[in-house]
């Protein structure tokens, strides 16, 4: 073999190896370019491709692209294709003769050509492709693609002429700006379109939105790599080293230079940052356009095709954008549109003195070179496009949305890094919510110095979120999350214990059923009849909610106010729930009261308006009633009998009313209790057991006999007792029971919070029923006599009445349990005493500044028998002790004055006066303050609020030891 | 299945062997070495063949050309005969002539046309330009052709001794 043939082989050899390095340099290329989370599959793809592309074009596309053409379309028949001359010669055995090398050598720099094709497609494609899809579309460029348009291009016969049908028209593509690039890209475009661009991509509107490349120093190494790589990618397509070699290499460097420097000179006019991608891409799209011309160019034409092929990329880049076609790494613009305009620029370009002048016609050669553009396009964009159409319609050529957003590394290889590690605690995280466990450290890592400072963010978040979540348990108003399908998602400690539910098991439960049941054994709402239907979506507005616990059977009314936000794109409304049955309770008391004070008023009007019309009226009666009993004398007519007993009754009711009009209370006197209930039972019910309220109930007398007497009004408290029993019979309703019972207690507490009573012995009336109970609100028009039903019955008057006797009208309903009415009457004794008593106990005077407390000891004590004067200050106190002889102080320890001052007024009292008892009373008072009035000589101390009881004990003590000292 | 597997096999069997190859041509060769091989030359510049050259060896009696052989021959223009001539060039094998031929064509003195003939239907020709450079239309500039056609040429100007 001669030197030259030697050389020959040398050159094609080592430019193999440069073509071999182009798949390292697309490798860092489209890693770099693309997400971390991708880039081991791109990587991987980049080595695979080599491999299937390079066994398939050695099994069989090798052949189809150079064998003995069959016209000029593929490598076919004749003597060396389909023949078992290939068996014996090229399988199993090397091949003889003096062109066996040239073969081999120029069958590994073919093939590096081939996976160089396919490697575009993957860049292209990047981020979206399954695996195995990928290797099918390197199957298909390999073996349908790649060998019939290298054929048409690249194939010769024996003797060197072309056989293929495009290089005899005379195309020419010298290293494969059509063949390898174009073809490349145009399979890209057709799977593009087919399987759409990337996940965010493209916003809703469709502005693009770019995707930045994992590592950009890798990216332009692999940059770095394909320029070095092209200088054997079109130094060795000569298929020999001739004497036009260098002028090949330099061209492929203008080439390049042109497209970089054309980005570069771009950047001042586009007033953006220089974009590394674009400037990279520059490089590639100005070798793609020298490589089909760069063996017949000069150099400075190379250049300026460089620079065209730049700009076209860059025009390429947009154009894309517009048309919503995403090219992960631009391998479109830099391969598919330089390589059309290079193989159209050789018309343009070609040197004639390399041509040779005398063959080079521009019109037929631009002619050719574009019905070489135009059928290679067709045929490597239409038939991949409808075979992986049709291949799509049977089975997705996409990765699925969510492997596509977890990234193909974990999808497609189960590949994992620290990042992704990272990644995936992150993520338990955020679907968690739990914060208890830490992200794992690689220690020495870039990544693992993020893990640490996440950790130290989620100590923090760890630490504020227990604190809110302490702060919100412990908070009485209860606290619901829930979706807008109404789905619960959360609840505090305080709606599950007050919904009676696990705050851990609460998820997935309807915010309605929660909220409204209709189904719970425990707890239901009752709507309110005004109220518009509850809605708890209804953002801002306060609504009540009122149940009734069954098991405790009480009413509970709670607030309830929604408010909307979102998370996550993701509307979540958040309840509050406050229990205000307490205070609605007291609201309804104070309401109550006022009902009260208002009867009160009424009473007083209507006595009022006694006073004028009472005179006339009790002379009327008077008159009548002499007539009625002289009469009778002369007529004796029994009618006259009835007449002169209800004339008597008018002249007593006027009496009463006179008699409330001036005294303020009702005329009362002192009778067995007993015996006036049973009276009163007898007029009532007895002469009337038709009486449409008692003929279907059961009336029951419980009555305690005593020998008291108890100090009333008769025809008030005959009118306050039918009223309670009419409510009472006509709660209970048909065939229920009605019971008054009578007893004699010692009253010494408060019967509610708005009923303060002075302690003593009581004769009380019951009536009991065993009906439904009447609810709170019904209860409240009872008391505003404005029941639609019974607008006959007004409790705010009873309760009038019987204050005027100094008594007192409890009510005590419980729903489901019935109704306790009772009225509270004074044991008569102390009827003998209405002022101040004839012999008193003692004086007591009583120093606090809390009018209230003032007025309730001095009406407690004045009733005990003890003559009471009042003092609000130390120094008053002082005053009232010279005016008048004091057995017994007590002495509030909280007064509005400082300690010393108190102190003072305590030696004062207790040096000036040391035969007088002094008993202090407080609140929460410390015990060195306590130490220190026992000390100053205190007799004794009661705590507030008082236990009325021992301050009598007290009190009585005192005026005992008082009166036998004395 | 078992079809299927070698139709499997039989495609690749042939791929190398399936390029156009060169090997696929009957190329030139040298003639043995002989002992005793003579050269003949005639230069008759007013004879229309002016030129002629051969090798040989003596047997018999008689000349058994082996080796090369040259015949020039002129246009009708006596004057310019080493200017504008048509040489071919043969092969011999023990007074066999060699299918294959070289054909030169000069014209004021430069070579403008040269045909390699491989068979009776495998030839190549080179045409030339005035300045005597390689005349190359774009069917010529096919990818890797020019070398395959120079490794063949390579073999014809070994073997016919062509310096030009």
């Amino acid at each position: 073999m001669s030197t030259e043939a030697l050389l020959d082989i040398l050159w094609i050899l080592l430019c193999a190896g440069f073509v071999f390095l182009m798949q390292g340099g697309f490798l860092c290329l489209e890693s770099g370019i693309t997400r971390s989370k991708n880039s081991i599959n791109v990587a991987f793809k980049n080595i695979v491709d080599f491999g299937l592309a390079v066994f398939l074009y050695w099994f069989v596309a090798y052949g189809m692209m150079f064998g003995t053409s069959a016209n000029g379309w593929v490598g076919w028949g004749g003597e060396s294709f389909w023949t078992f001359q290939g068996f014996r010669d090229g399988f199993f055995w090397s091949i003889t003769g003096e062109e066996a090398p040239f073969q081999y050598s120029v069958f590994i720099f073919q093939a590096m050509f081939c996976a160089t094709g396919a490697t575009i497609i993957s860049g292209a494609t990047a981020e979206r492709l399954p695996f195995y899809v990928y290797l099918m579309i390197t199957a298909v460029f390999s073996l349908v693609v790649y060998p019939f348009v290298g054929h048409w291009v690249w194939a010769t016969d024996a003797l060197g002429s072309p056989s293929g049908w495009l290089a005899q028209k005379g195309f020419l593509d010298f290293a494969g700006s059509s063949v390898v690039h174009s073809t490349g890209g145009w399979v890209s475009l057709a799977l593009l379109m087919i399987i759409g661009p990337r996940i965010g991509r493209f916003d809703q509107e469709g502005k693009p939105v770019e995707i930045p490349g994992s590592n950009m120093p890798l990216a332009m190494l692999g940059t770095t790599i394909l320029v070095f790589g092209w200088f054997g990618f079109n130094g060795g397509s000569t298929l020999s080293f001739g004497s036009n070699v260098p002028l090949i290499l330099m061209n492929t460097l203008l080439g390049a230079v042109g497209g970089m420097v054309v980005i570069l000179g771009f950047i001042p006019f586009t007033r953006k940052l220089p974009d590394p991608g674009l400037v990279m891409n520059g490089a590639i799209a100005g070798l793609v356009g020298v490589t089909a011309n760069c063996n017949l160019t000069g150099p400075g034409a190379a250049f300026v095709i460089g620079l065209v092929a730049g700009l076209i990329m860059y025009g390429t880049v947009r154009l894309l954008e517009y048309l919503k076609i995403d090219d992960a790494v631009g391998a479109i613009p830099a391969h598919l549109a330089p390589g059309i305009w290079g193989t159209l620029a050789v018309a343009f370009f070609a040197d004639p003195d390399i041509m040779g002048e005398e063959s080079l016609n521009r019109i037929d050669l631009f002619e050719t070179q574009f019905l070489g553009v135009i059928m290679i396009g067709f045929w490597a964009f239409a038939i991949p496009f409808l075979i992986f159409f049709l291949l799509n319609k049977v089975f997705p050529l996409r990765v699925s949305h969510e492997d596509e957003t977890m990234g193909l590394n974990i999808s497609e290889h189960n590949a994992r890094t620290e990042t992704i590690f990272l990644l995936e605690d992150m993520e338990m995280h955020a679907r968690t919510g739990d914060l208890s466990k830490r992200v794992r450290v690689e220690p020495f890592t870039e990544v693992g110095q993020i893990a640490r400072q996440y950790n130290k963010v989620i100590d923090t978040l760890d630490l504020t979120m227990n604190r809110l979540k302490s702060i919100l348990h412990d908070l009485h108003d209860g606290i619901i999350t829930f979706n807008q399908d109404g789905n619960l998602l959360s609840m505090n400690a305080a709606a599950a214990t007050f919904y009676g539910l696990d705050p851990a098991t609460a998820d997935g439960i309807s915010a309605w059923d929660l909220l409204v049941p209709e189904s719970r054994e425990d707890l239901e709402v009752h709507q309110q009849a005004d109220a518009e239907p509850f809605d708890p979506f209804k953002p801002g507005v306060l609504q009540e909610l009122h149940y009734f616990r069954k098991n405790s059977r009480k009413d509970e009314v709670v607030e309830y106010v929604a408010s909307k936000g979102s998370f996550n794109e993701e509307v979540i409304y958040t309840g509050l729930i406050r229990d205000i049955s307490e205070s609605v309770q007291t609201q309804r008391s104070k309401k109550r009261l006022m009902s009260k004070l208002f009867g009160a008023q009424k009473t007083q009007f209507y006595a009022g308006m006694c006073k004028r019309s009472m005179p006339p009226l009790r002379n009327l009666a008077t008159r009548i009633h002499t007539l009625s009993t002289e009469l009778p004398r002369v007529f004796p007519d029994p009618r006259l009998k009835g007449l002169a007993q209800d004339a008597q009754e008018i002249i007593d009711l006027t009496h009463d009313l006179e008699h409330v009009e001036q005294q303020g209370s009702l005329p009362v006197k002192a009778m067995n209790l007993v015996d006036f209930i049973k009276q009163s039972l007898v007029k009532l019910i007895g002469d009337h057991p038709s009486d449409k309220d008692w003929k279907d109930v059961t009336i029951l007398e419980d009555l305690e006999p005593s020998k008291h007497n108890v100090v009333f009004a008769p025809a008030a408290l005959e009118q306050a007792l039918e009223t309670l029993l009419r409510l009472s019979a006509r709660e209970t309703g048909e065939g229920s029971k009605v019971i008054i019972r009578s007893e004699f207690i010692y009253l010494d507490h408060p019967l509610s919070s708005t009923e303060v009573v002075p302690a003593g012995e009581y004769g009380v009336i019951h009536v009991l029923d065993d009906g439904d109970g009447i609810p709170e609100q019904e209860l409240d028009s009872f008391y505003e006599g404005k029941d639609r039903k019974y607008p006959d019955i007004n409790l705010a008057m009873v309760e009038s009445m019987v204050r005027h006797m100094d008594g007192i009208l409890n009510v005590d309903s419980t729903p489901g349990e019935g109704t306790k009415l009772s009225i509270y009457l004074p044991i008569a004794r102390e009827l003998q005493d209405p002022g101040a008593p004839e012999h008193p106990e003692g004086t007591v005077l009583i120093v606090d500044d809390h009018k209230p407390v003032k007025q309730l000891l001095q009406s407690f004590l004045h009733k005990a028998g003890f003559d009471v004067v009042l003092a609000e200050s130390g120094n008053e106190s002082v005053s009232r002790m010279k005016d008048q002889d004091i057995d017994i102080v007590l002495l509030d320890l909280i007064l509005r004055e400082d300690t010393q001052a108190r102190d003072f007024t305590f030696r004062k009292l207790h040096t000036e006066y040391p035969d007088t008892s002094i008993i202090c009373m407080g609140g929460t008072v410390e015990p060195q303050v306590l130490a220190s009035v026992v000390q100053l000589g205190s007799v004794g101390f009661v705590e507030k609020p008082l236990d009325l009881t021992k301050l009598l004990q007290l009190v009585k003590r005192e005026a005992i030891l008082k009166k036998s000292a004395s | 299945m078992k079809l299927a597997f070698l139709i499997a096999l039989w495609i690749p069997l042939s791929c190398l062997q399936a390029t156009s190859s060169i090997n696929s041509v009957p190329l030139p060769k040298n003639p043995e070495n002989r002992v005793g091989i003579k050269e003949s030359e005639d230069l008759k510049p007013d004879e229309l063949i002016w030129y002629k050259f051969y090798r040989f060896y003596p047997s018999g009696g008689q000349e058994v050309l082996h080796g090369l052989w040259i015949e020039r021959t002129r246009d009708k223009d006596r004057e310019r005969h080493n200017t504008h001539f048509t040489e071919v060039r043969k092969i011999y094998y023990n007074g066999t002539e060699s299918q294959h031929s070289v054909t030169s064509v000069w014209e004021e003195g430069v070579l403008r046309k040269r045909t390699y003939v491989l068979s009776e239907k495998l030839q190549i020709e080179v045409q030339f330009n005035a300045q005597g450079q390689e005349v190359m239309g774009p069917k010529a500039k096919a990818r890797g052709g020019r070398a395959k056609r120079e490794r063949i040429t390579r073999v014809f100007h070994e073997v016919y001794e062509l310096t030009d």
